[in-house]
């Protein structure tokens, strides 16, 4: 009897300290942009906001690289939107350079995994 | 819901009526109904008794719990008043007016059935940052807003059980409702309307001086409700609070409904003496509950989940073969409280998707009681002092954006009682005293990222659960023979804390009724 | 039994020791500190990046505004430095933790052979600074090219007003449009349009022809010969619902005796006429049906001209359509609808705007490239305060030194919700 005692001590010991796992809260996403057909990008620059539609949190960053963005989010729906004046520095179908500001689709993105990639088109403004 | 509640208190009367025609024992016939009845109420009142009723989780365990039948029908008033509200969403008091029935019945040397019946009826005092009822079981996933005000609140509670023995074995069956309505005539008008279901069944096996036994509970429970405003003009936002400042911002806004509903069960095995023996007594339980919170408005969308686990041991001794009864015991209690979040996608046709999931609340109590009693007891008067520790430690987190409260207290005091005794009269005075410290505590909040006036509320809950107090209460009963089979009793009460920041909270209550 | 009680305390303490929650989310429990130590710093640099979509950025002043998160203290730094071309960096020394970031600036860079100057701003959340460790964060401003050659939509009052004992009154809605080029326009033609969907209910409409056109339910449209109303440059005609002085019958509402065009349904007894202002065309409504704004904020709208050659009959007729889509019931089924409305071309649109309220809303009902935000007054679904206020779109002061308004296609930044009306 007393031996069972003991075991059921140490299995309410083992359960009351429950570690808080928070990795896996987030995911690691990959977010390209993709110029228009025919055009050739050369630099995106641009504040790329999203923001979590359950939760109304903004994140914004415009820490791209060649198009491509690499960020930790908490999973989520996200609706993205690009800040004023962001845009795209590109050459045209006929080797000119070109920067016209751009807009994305306001349609939202779910990212419930770890790991997540997403490619978003660029709509140049007129 | 009053039928029900009619009907059912019929069935225990007419169990009490029927038992009381039973046979019981010679030795106890000899002695006056009065005595009897006085004895009995002594009986329900020792501290050995209230010490071992933590073995009733196992229902098997309370079909043995007194040797004496013992029923009590009384009404009464209870208010309670503080000069602040120490959790906002539990408002600054509440006053009541309840009926309240119990009964115990040996049917038999083998059987006995046991019952409560009661309805309470009165109000909340201005009560905040709550639009939901019964906010600690579905807690953090409330409905509230900062407007709040008074409620008003009517509950039925009513139990039952069946206990059956032989040489070597007990068994029994118990079954428990409650149901409750609470509600407020001004905007916001919050309606809630809850029902708490359970259903026991346990057994214990006689091992030489000691028994054993293990229980298993089922629990179900549901509760509607939703905030209207009658005002044209339009209404204020309703939050869907989501743990400490958190809320689930994309739906806060109107409230058209709400329903909770969840269930559990309780596994629990007890180890004691057999009745009236000296000896170890030890309870072990585990409870799991699950409770989801759904949006009737949004095409019912389910969007938390809060799934308490909880466990408890007590272990203990008392010696109660001879006139100075003294008994010891630990409890220990740990609650892990995990809450988890829908990820809740577009809205198309009418239709919400749920995506995922996220556990973004935890919390944790860790309670531990040190309480011994020793008690003298003879024809003509009672005695017991009764001292008690007790250590808590009470953690939450809101996982992302970081939240944290947290808070250690010790607390410790005695409780003393005195019982005069006379023929056909007790007079029984209970006192306590205690002090609580706070021994360390902590909040971190993103300020920055939270709703201003929800930050408020959680910087006010925390300002007051950190506060020292000091605990005292004062207990009159009395009861007169009225005739062989009739007692009556009054009953008053009252409690005082102080705290230290020098506001109090206090409360009363009186009761009156008879015992049969 | 004192083997057992030993085991308990032992058991206890133990337990007090192994409960350790997570460093990085739980702050350490306090400790009196008998001399109080200077908090420790670490280095928070912002590589401010100019933009690269004009000619030689100079950064000329700034201002960084951190907010700590925990706390919501801000401190607000200014010092920078030049660190290569179109490269600026700023240092500072700041406590451990998270910081939410606003930046404000003045650029200057040169367009047409002179010096222009623009404002630009940068937002960052949740910058974790981590002890002892430098931290780098790269910004990049940019300057948003503001649209100024034709009409916009500078204000919408569509919430109405309450009249004294709390009852909503109607008929004091309006829209003013502005002038907000260079020259003189013509109003003659202007077809002001609601949209047919609801941003706040989001369906899988077929056809989906959003990407081509502006669905509408109802339009009004500014008669004239097409010389009949000039308007000026930096000048606003106002558009009623019913153009009267609104304060005889509620104190609370205003004046729109003055207005330019007004609706006047005439199979509405309750409807008045003003006989000093022109009335609108109205070509799409129904005969029983009604112009109404959408007082809590659910529905789009836009300006535009239609095309040559097209006479609002003609919209009429050639330019309706069905829009089919499904409605789910839980637990009643799946119900095919459908809804009659009309398609304005997106190349004929002049200016749009999406309206909305935060708790409901779902989508935008325009193309991005037309609006790609919304504006808003109320908040929640029957939000109280909403009433008496009108969303208001903002000033901008050209290099030029000509004021006008803000059109970047984007509501959310070019408007200001919840403003007190301009007429009021």
């Amino acid at each position: 009897m007393k031996k069972y005692l003991c075991i059921l001590l140490l299995a309410l010991l083992s359960v009351a300290c429950v570690e808080k796992d928070t990795d896996s809260l987030f995911t690691r996403l990959t977010l390209t942009v993709r110029p228009p057909q025919g055009l050739e990008m050369r630099r995106f620059q641009a504040t790329m906001v999203f923001e979590n539609i359950n939760t109304r949190q903004r994140i914004s960053t415009s820490d791209f690289v060649d198009g491509q963005l690499d960020i930790r989010l908490m999973k989520g729906i996200y609706r993205l939107s690009i800040n004023e004046g962001g845009g795209l520095a590109y050459t045209d179908e006929n080797g000119n350079y070109r920067f016209s500001e751009v807009v994305i689709s306001n349609d939202p993105l779910t990212f419930a995994s770890d790991r997540s990639e997403a490619a978003v088109d660029l709509i140049l403004k007129n | 819901m009053k039928r029900i509640f009619i009907t059912l208190l019929a069935m225990t009367g007419i169990a009490t009526s029927v038992a009381a025609q039973t046979p019981v024992s010679d030795s106890l016939r000899a002695q006056s109904k009065t005595q009897l009845l006085l004895r009995a109420l002594d009986e329900q009142h020792a501290p050995d008794r209230r010490m071992l009723s933590v073995l009733h989780i196992n229902p098997a365990t309370h079909a043995t719990a007194y040797t004496l039948d013992y029923s009590q029908a009384g009404a009464g008033f209870r208010m309670q008043r503080n000069d602040e509200a120490q959790r906002l969403a539990l408002g600054e008091g509440n006053t009541f007016g309840f009926f309240a029935a119990e009964s115990f019945r040996r049917l038999s040397e083998r059987s006995s059935v046991w019952g409560k019946a009661g309805y309470q009826r009165g109000s909340l005092r201005n009560v905040v940052w709550n639009s939901s009822a019964d906010y600690e079981l579905i807690y953090p996933y409330v409905t509230a807003d900062s407007v709040g005000g008074n409620l008003t609140s009517e509950e039925y509670t009513f139990s039952g059980g069946y206990g059956h023995q032989n040489h070597k074995w007990r068994w029994a069956l118990e079954a428990d409702i409650r149901a409750s309505h609470e509600y407020r005539d001004i905007d916001p008008r919050p309606r809630n309307i809850s029902t708490m279901l359970e259903f026991r069944g346990g057994a214990t096996l006689r091992t030489g001086k000691y028994e054993a036994g293990l229980s298993l509970a089922a629990k179900i429970y549901k509760q509607r409700g939703d905030v209207d405003y009658y005002n044209p003009q339009g209404i204020k936002a309703e939050y869907h609070l989501s743990g400490l400042g958190a809320h689930y911002a994309r739906f806060s806004g109107s409230d058209a409904g709400s329903l909770y509903r969840g269930g559990g069960c309780t596994l629990a095995a007890t180890f004691s003496p057999h009745a009236g023996e000296d000896g170890l007594f030890a309870v072990a339980s585990y409870e799991y509950l699950s409770i989801e919170k759904i949006l009737i408005a949004f095409n019912n969308l389910p969007l938390q989940t809060v799934a308490p686990h909880d466990m408890q041991a007590t272990l203990g001794w008392t010696s109660i073969r001879n006139r100075m009864k003294w008994g010891v015991n630990a409890h220990l209690q740990y609650t892990y409280r995990p809450g988890t979040e829908s990820i809740v996608g577009e809205k198309i046709s009418n239709i919400y998707a749920v995506v995922g999931e996220l556990k973004m609340y935890e919390g944790s109590t860790l309670r531990t009681r040190i309480e011994g009693f020793l008690n003298k007891t003879d024809d003509r008067l009672e005695w017991s002092v009764s001292p008690w520790t007790l250590y808590e430690k009470m953690t939450e987190d809101y996982l992302y954006p970081v939240q944290n409260r947290e808070s250690e207290q010790f607390s410790g005091g005695a409780n003393a009682s005195l019982t005069i005794k006379r023929p056909k009269m007790h007079l029984r005075m209970d006192a306590g005293l205690g002090y609580r410290t706070i021994l360390s505590h902590n909040l971190l909040l993103p300020v920055a990222d939270l709703h201003p006036s929800i930050l408020r509320m959680v910087r006010h809950d925390y300002r007051r659960m950190t506060l020292d107090a000091l605990l005292c209460h004062l207990d009159l009963r009395t009861d007169h023979a009225l005739n062989r089979k009739l007692n009556l009793f009054v009953e008053v009460g009252g409690r005082l804390n102080r705290f230290s920041d020098s506001t109090t909270g206090w409360g009363v209550y009186l009761q009156t009724g008879i015992t049969f | 039994m004192k083997k057992i009680f030993n085991l308990l305390i032992a058991a206890a303490v133990v337990m007090f020791a192994a409960c350790s929650d997570d460093d990085t989310n739980v702050a350490p429990i306090p400790t009196p500190d008998p001399e109080p130590q200077p908090e420790a710093k670490t280095e928070l640099m912002l590589d401010i990046n100019m933009p690269i979509s004009v000619e030689n950025p100079r950064l000329k002043t700034l201002k960084v505004i951190l907010t700590d998160v925990n706390n919501g203290s801000t401190t607000e730094l200014n010092e920078f430095a030049e660190a290569g071309e179109g490269v600026y960096t700023l240092k500072s020394e700041v406590k451990a933790g998270t910081y939410n970031m606003a930046m404000n600036g003045v650029i200057n860079y040169t367009r047409d052979n002179g010096t222009v100057e623009s404002y630009v701003e940068a937002v960052r959340e949740g910058i974790q600074v981590a002890e002892g460790k430098q931290t780098k964060v790269t910004i990049e401003t940019t300057v948003s090219t503001l649209s100024s050659n034709d009409f916009v939509i500078e204000e919408i009052f569509f919430t109405g007003t309450l009249t004294p004992d709390g009852s909503q009154y109607y008929g004091d809605q309006y829209v003013k449009l502005t002038n907000n080029s260079d020259h003189t326009l013509y109003a003659d033609g202007i077809v002001l349009m609601e949209s047919e969907f609801l941003t706040v209910s989001k369906f899988d409409y077929t056809p989906d022809i959003m990407n081509e056109y502006f669905t509408i339910c109802s339009t009004l449209i500014i008669p004239g010969s097409g010389k009949d109303y000039p308007v000026e440059p930096g000048k606003s005609i106002v558009i009623a619902d019913t153009a009267i002085d609104h304060r005889t019958y509620n104190p609370k509402s205003l004046d729109l005796s003055k207005a330019d065009f007004e609706y006047y349904n005439k199979l509405d007894d309750e409807d008045v006429d003003n006989p000093d202002v022109p009335n609108m065309i109205s070509s799409t409504l129904g005969e029983d049906m009604r112009w109404t704004f959408h007082n809590r904020g659910f529905k789009s709208y836009a300006i535009g001209r239609l095309g040559d050659g097209v006479t609002p009959e003609q919209f009429a007729t050639d330019y309706a359509y069905t829009a089919e889509y499904e409605l789910v019931v839980p637990e009643h089924g799946t119900f095919p609808m459908s809804t009659d409305a009309w398609k304005f071309p997106n190349k004929w649109v002049i200016d749009a705007v999406n309206l909305s309220i935060e708790e409901m809303f779902a989508w935008i009902v325009t193309d991005p490239s037309l609006d790609s935000g919304w504006s808003y007054c109320g908040k929640i679904d029957r939000d109280q305060s909403r009433y008496g206020k009108s969303v208001i779109r903002q000033q901008v002061k050209l290099a030029t030194g000509r004021t006008i308004l803000k059109d970047t296609n984007n509501s959310t930044a070019d408007f200001t919700p919840e403003s007190v009306p301009s007429l009021m």
